[in-house]
């Protein structure tokens, strides 16, 4: 671990430890709430607008670009990959998930969907604006999904927009207010066409637990993980997006030379286990006027009744 | 075109007028077509353990390819080969180049080959590419090389290795504990590359330390030199020179082992390095210093060279033309010659066959492996008696020493050993490129019968060099 990995885990884990502290308080308000039928309701701002946590100027610097690169398998370029600017939206995101008027207790969100619109790559060391807002709750079949919009702005408040992301995270059992249409994330079937054989590395959540912060103990330890009812630790999903869009990445990258970016979308299905062997399936994807795009699947072994799909997605190019 | 040899793909290569032509016919010159540089990118290099510490080759040459694509509007683009190697090489990297080309935006569909020649990889790559072009086996190609001393290989000791090999092999774990069991402590080590011939023992540094007292190099003309380098190169970046050469890489903008305001005074207060048991009286010993040696350094540098008709087609400028080269290697193992210094005997060879002399080079890259490598090689070229001994011709003369190294070379630059080759071709183009612009905004200059001229030359580990010739296309 170099000395700003260690500096910012240092910065993260107190985040974490609050969180968890506030989680039992939580959760008995979110179950009482369920059970008296009482819908969830977001905080608001002063002013009745959203809750916002803006980090102004932040960057990930060519130590921290290493790690990313080295923990989910691809090369380290010049640019970030297009879903590593998730690791600035992801401070912001835990900073708003952890505050105390923050209905949902942290430990237990599930991260369930996930899009990323990259306008351009963003550059190592690049500092942009980091601003998230929350959304919902959205009704879902296993409970409520709270949504995260992180924009990452280059050049000020008046600046170019150069990557969004939307977060999903589920609460489970939690309820929603009535009427509103649910979260939905549309995506092609799994694809079956095998392309990598996977050896998840059973440090593989360790590692990426220090490149970004997210040091959910699910990631981390067997016990932690049987605790929240896994069968083992399982991986990041965005270790496990990075590392399957990293695959088609360089087409990616051929496909938008000149002004066009990238859009990814990812959804997540049974957990991957550390430690376990998993199936890169690919194949080409066009979405509507999009030529040139990927569809990606990881499952856990070829396509077969009783066989799991970890992550289903999408990288496309993004025509403006 | 005016001159060239056969390349080996000739006589041995794919006739392209099917299996019944001559292949006579391919040895003649007017069946060959012009190699042209297009364009180039490299990393800005980096000392080692700075900018590009966490960095493998691999990301470097990656980077580097990337540049080039970027620059050329090559994306998805299949060309006729990529050629380049790295000096410094992990066992895992079986297939650097093709790793390198498939994490980049150049198509998946091009095929690569990985190359090694020491310090002059990245140049032999091109020669290798461009025969390629000039006997219509490909029309477009790149060649390049990358190095990290950074990230440099260790391998642990050889029978730790073979220990465990066997126990890796072994069937049962009774067998496998039985082969550990025999490893003694003592074999438990790690080794590193060490910048050492194997044959003799003596480092690279302490090689060039020998020739520079054989010639009497003197420390101030060393100094002098590595003064100049580091003057030369910033003034070119400051002109913007390397605007279109050399891409930007995880926040380095900028060749740090470039220090603009050294002086020869500084250069001179430095303790020598190489050579200090060596007889002191012998004038030349114990001057080589950190100063005038190249630092071991990260980055990676590539080319890319095509047919005139493919760079047309594609509206891409032409630098320059590649007019012939030529790799010459010395006995160093029994101190007959310098370890450093073939590129002296193949200098004089790619000159008589292509009937230039050393003075016709309006640009002379002389690679500056140490400050006292470029001086002996233009020492022996001046001696009328090691020509006359050693090359068996006359003296090939002195250089106006305003055309050595003009915007500055490896000992300001630094030198990741395979991605020099590349560095120093795509600095001699676009100088040529630079003179035929200017000379021919001017017309009072213009010499319309002469095309500018460039002469490359580097040394390489093992007795090894590679010398070209280009002309403004």
């Amino acid at each position: 671990m170099s000395a700003d990995e260690a500096a910012r885990s240092a910065r993260l884990a107190p985040v974490y430890a609050r969180a968890v502290l506030s989680a039992r308080r939580k959760g008995t308000a979110v179950r009482a709430a369920a059970a008296a039928g009482e819908p969830l309701v977001l905080p608001s701002g002063a002013d009745g607008r959203p809750a916002v946590v803006v980090h102004p100027g932040v960057a990930v610097g060519a130590g921290r670009a290493a790690a990313l690169a080295r923990a989910t398998g691809v090369p380290l370029r010049p640019v970030l990959p297009v879903v590593g600017p998730h690791l600035l939206a992801f401070a912001a995101q835990l900073e708003l998930l952890s505050a105390e008027d923050f209905p949902l207790p942290l430990p237990g969100l599930v991260h369930v969907t996930q899009v990323v619109r990259a306008s351009r790559p963003l550059g190592v060391g690049e500092r942009v604006d980091v601003k998230v807002v929350a959304r919902g709750p959205l009704p879902h079949a296993k409970g409520a999904v709270v949504e995260l919009m992180s924009t990452l702005t280059s050049g000020g408040d008046a600046g170019e927009v150069v990557w969004e992301g939307v977060s999903g995270y589920l609460a489970r059992g939690a309820t929603v207010p009535e009427g509103q249409a649910a979260h939905d994330l549309s995506l092609p079937e799994p694809a079956t066409r095998a392309a990598a054989r996977w050896r998840v590395p059973a440090d593989a959540g360790r590692r990426y637990a220090t490149v970004s912060g997210d040091v959910n103990p699910i990631h981390l330890s067997r016990l932690a993980a049987r605790a929240f009812g896994f069968r083992g630790a399982i991986a990041h999903g965005m270790w496990t997006l990075a590392r399957a869009v990293g695959q088609v990445e360089p087409q990616l990258a051929a496909a938008t030379a000149g002004p066009g970016g990238v859009e990814v979308r990812a959804r997540w299905g049974s957990p991957l286990l550390l430690g376990s062997r998993a199936v890169l399936c690919v194949e080409p994807y066009d979405a509507e006027g999009a030529e040139g795009g990927w569809s990606l699947a990881v499952r856990s072994g070829t396509p077969l009744p009783g066989e799991r799909v970890h992550l289903t997605a999408t990288a496309s190019p993004l025509h403006s | 075109m005016a001159t060239s040899t056969a390349p080996p793909h000739a006589s041995s290569g794919q006739p392209r007028g099917g299996p019944g032509a001559p292949r006579e016919a391919l040895r003649d010159v007017e069946a060959l077509r012009d190699v042209v540089v297009v364009a180039a990118d490299r990393t800005p290099f980096s000392r080692a353990g700075r900018a590009y510490a966490r960095a493998s080759s691999q990301d470097l040459l990656a980077a580097a390819l990337d540049g080039l694509t970027a620059r050329t509007g090559l994306a998805g683009e299949r060309l006729g080969t990529v050629v380049a190697g790295s000096v410094l090489r992990h066992s895992t990297d079986l297939n650097l180049t093709r790793e390198a080309l498939l994490s980049s935006a150049l198509a998946p569909t091009t095929p690569t080959t990985d190359l090694a020649m020491a310090c002059a990889t990245g140049l032999e790559a091109a020669v290798i590419v461009a025969n390629a072009i000039r006997v219509g086996q490909i029309d477009s190609g790149i060649a390049g090389g990358a190095d990290s001393a950074s990230d440099a290989p260790l391998v642990v000791g050889d029978d730790l290795r073979r220990t465990l090999l066997a126990a890796r092999a072994a069937r049962s774990a009774t067998q496998r504990l039985k082969a550990l069991a025999g490893l003694r402590p003592s074999a438990v080590r790690i080794e590193a590359p060490r910048n050492a011939e194997p044959r003799t023992g003596l480092s690279m540094g302490e090689h060039a330390a020998l020739t520079a007292a054989a010639w009497g190099i003197s420390r101030e003309a060393q100094d002098e030199l590595a003064a100049h380098s580091h003057h030369a190169l910033a003034a070119a970046w400051d002109g913007g020179f390397f605007d279109d050469l050399v891409t930007t890489y995880l926040g380095l903008r900028r060749d740090d082992v470039l220090r603009p305001s050294t002086t020869v005074e500084a250069l001179a207060a430095l303790k020598p390095v190489f050579g200090r048991d060596l007889p002191a009286d012998q004038p030349g010993a114990a001057s080589m210093t950190a100063g005038n040696s190249t630092p071991l350094t990260d980055g990676a540098a590539v080319v890319l060279l095509a047919s005139r008709a493919w760079a047309q087609e594609r509206s891409l400028p032409v630098l320059a033309r590649m007019v012939d080269a030529e790799a010459a290697a010395v006995d160093f193992v029994t101190g007959t010659d310098g370890l450093l210094t073939a590129p002296v005997y193949a200098m004089p060879r790619l000159l008589d066959r292509i009937g230039w002399t050393l003075q016709d080079a309006d640009v002379l890259e002389i690679h500056e492996a140490f400050a006292s490598t470029v001086l002996a090689t233009l020492a022996a070229w001046e001696s009328e008696e090691f020509c006359r001994e050693r090359l068996g011709r006359p003296a090939l003369g002195a250089v106006d020493r305003a055309r050595l190294n003009p915007v500055g070379s490896s000992l300001a630059t630094g030198h990741p050993f395979a991605a020099t080759g590349g560095r120093v071709l795509a600095t001699a183009a676009k100088q040529l490129h630079r003179l035929a612009t200017s000379r021919g905004a001017d017309d009072d200059d213009a010499t319309p019968d002469r095309k500018p001229r460039a002469l490359i030359s580097v040394c390489a580990a093992g007795g090894q060099g590679v010398v070209m010739a280009l002309e403004a296309a």
